[in-house]
């Protein structure tokens, strides 16, 4: 046990823990989304720590990225929201004199009031207490590392974590790409979506990062999504990068969004989960079971999966970020 | 003196280690949904408690000799996206939720005259031309 990585364990833990507490115990709530990003990156390296990188690029990616730029788009449609209702109705009362920085307070959450002070703390000393006992008499195991290396020859790919994930359980990414679309038809019903509340950016930088920036990211996302067969990575990561791009692209025009026409994008939106279904029944009618492949089918499909997963999944994050069904859509 | 040492470098593994930093963010999550009532604070507590069992999860899952648990690591990675759709979709509900109330705070106790019902036909009634309510009272700068 070297005493440096314990040093390192202990004070990653106490930072990841205490940006928690500053995150849940900020008034304001930008300062709160602002923790709660660099909360996302500390838990990377923690996931690296505990040899999980495949978890670590999809933390910072998604975790922190992408949940980061949902978070702020979010505040910024509240304030806008607010200042419209406080400045769009006749009867209203005047703007406070205190000028934008009324709006700003819109954007706070006072502090908790005392009397749930004991209750909530009892309740979440009792429930972490409990959770923590277990955890340490939770018996030695060696968990399914020795299964899932015992049929690697079988599964078509090189790295386990892809392995378990599109073939030993590919039941579970099935249903969680289903979720993944539930979620945007969700945010859809709620209607038309306006257009996102940001200033475009003056001048000649940000379109001029964004042409470097959006083909890096594409060759990124793509060799990610690649190199998930032997090495860490995958459709999940991947779709995360190339859904950064997307929204990078979406904001610096937020203005003149290219509308996509309803169709291609329903497809896009959809691919991953209808031919994960198509491969799925296939394999049923083949003998395999539901979503077992044949042996030497089993590289083709899961890379063909992964591709149209990707597409899927950047997709659907760009489209939860502009959030509401595309204008000028009536389908 | 060795039994301590031994019994000090048993618990600082991270095996046990990092499951107890989940409990505590777990906790610290429920904690924080509790006590908050901004809808937005309330759910990154949600998402810090998913982070806590994210962290037991992979904790445990790196505990022993060897490589570590590859299907507890593809469970995670499949609740980390779960998660931002859970996420995305909660936040988009907040956004209506304002629209249609001028708040996004859920206070404790039961319904006052701010119910959102009531506000909806306010706002239709407003589109009509008649007189607007005044706003309810979180709308108002403080």
């Amino acid at each position: 046990m070297n005493a440096l990585l314990v040093l390192f364990d202990l004070v990653l833990l106490a930072g990841i823990v205490g940006v928690a507490w500053r995150c849940l115990a900020s008034t304001d709530l930008f300062r709160a989304v602002v923790l709660f990003i660099t909360f996302g990156l500390l838990l990377a390296l923690a996931w690296v720590r505990l040899e999980a990188p495949d978890i670590a690029l999809a933390e910072a990616a998604i975790g922190a990225g992408i949940t980061g730029a949902l978070l702020l788009v979010t505040l910024e449609r509240l304030r806008s929201i607010m200042a419209e209702r406080r400045s769009g109705r006749p009867h209203t009362p005047p703007p406070d004199p205190a000028g934008p920085h009324a709006l700003l307070r819109a954007l706070h959450d006072p502090p908790p009031e005392r009397r749930t002070f004991i209750p909530a703390l009892t309740f979440a000393l009792v429930v972490g207490g409990l959770l923590a006992t277990a955890l340490w008499h939770q018996p030695q195991s060696v968990g399914l590392e020795p299964v899932v290396d015992a049929h690697m020859d079988v599964s078509g790919v090189d790295h386990p974590v892809t392995a378990v994930l599109l073939n030993f359980r590919a039941y579970d990414t099935f249903l969680e790409l289903a979720i993944v679309l539930i979620a945007l038809l969700g945010a859809w019903s709620l209607g038309r979506h306006d257009l996102i509340p940001a200033r475009p950016a003056p001048g000649p930088i940000l379109p001029g990062t964004l042409r470097l920036l959006v083909p890096v990211a594409i060759v990124t996302g793509v060799y990610v999504l690649w190199a998930g067969s032997h090495a860490p990575g995958g459709a999940f990561q991947a779709g995360a990068i190339l859904g950064a791009a997307g929204i990078l692209l979406v904001l610096a025009r937020p203005h003149q969004l290219p509308m996509a026409p309803g169709v291609p994008l329903r497809l896009g939106i959809t691919a991953g989960v209808a031919l994960f279904l198509l491969v799925g029944v296939y394999g049923l009618a083949a003998g395999h079971g539901f979503l077992g492949y044949a042996e030497a089918w089993a590289y083709p499909l899961i890379i063909l999966i992964e591709v149209a997963a990707t597409l899927s999944i950047a997709l659907t994050l760009v489209a939860l970020f502009v959030a509401g069904r595309p204008a000028g859509d009536d389908a | 003196m060795s039994g301590l040492a031994e019994t000090v470098v048993h618990t600082l593994a991270p095996g046990l280690l990092y499951p107890t930093g989940g409990a505590i963010l777990f906790a610290l999550g429920l904690y924080g949904l509790i006590r908050r009532h901004h809808l937005v604070l309330r759910i990154l507590a949600l998402n810090i408690m998913g982070s806590g069992v994210f962290m037991v999860l992979l904790g445990v899952a790196a505990r022993g000799e060897g490589p570590p648990d590859p299907v507890a690591q593809a469970l995670t990675l499949t609740g980390i996206v779960v998660a931002v759709s859970a996420t995305a979709f909660a936040l988009a509900l907040v956004v209506h939720l304002t629209r249609l109330t001028g708040h996004a705070v859920m206070l404790p106790g039961p319904p006052d005259d701010d119910a959102p019902v009531e506000d909806i036909s306010r706002e239709e009634h407003h589109a009509d031309g008649g007189p607007a309510d005044p706003p309810p009272d979180e709308d108002r700068p403080a």
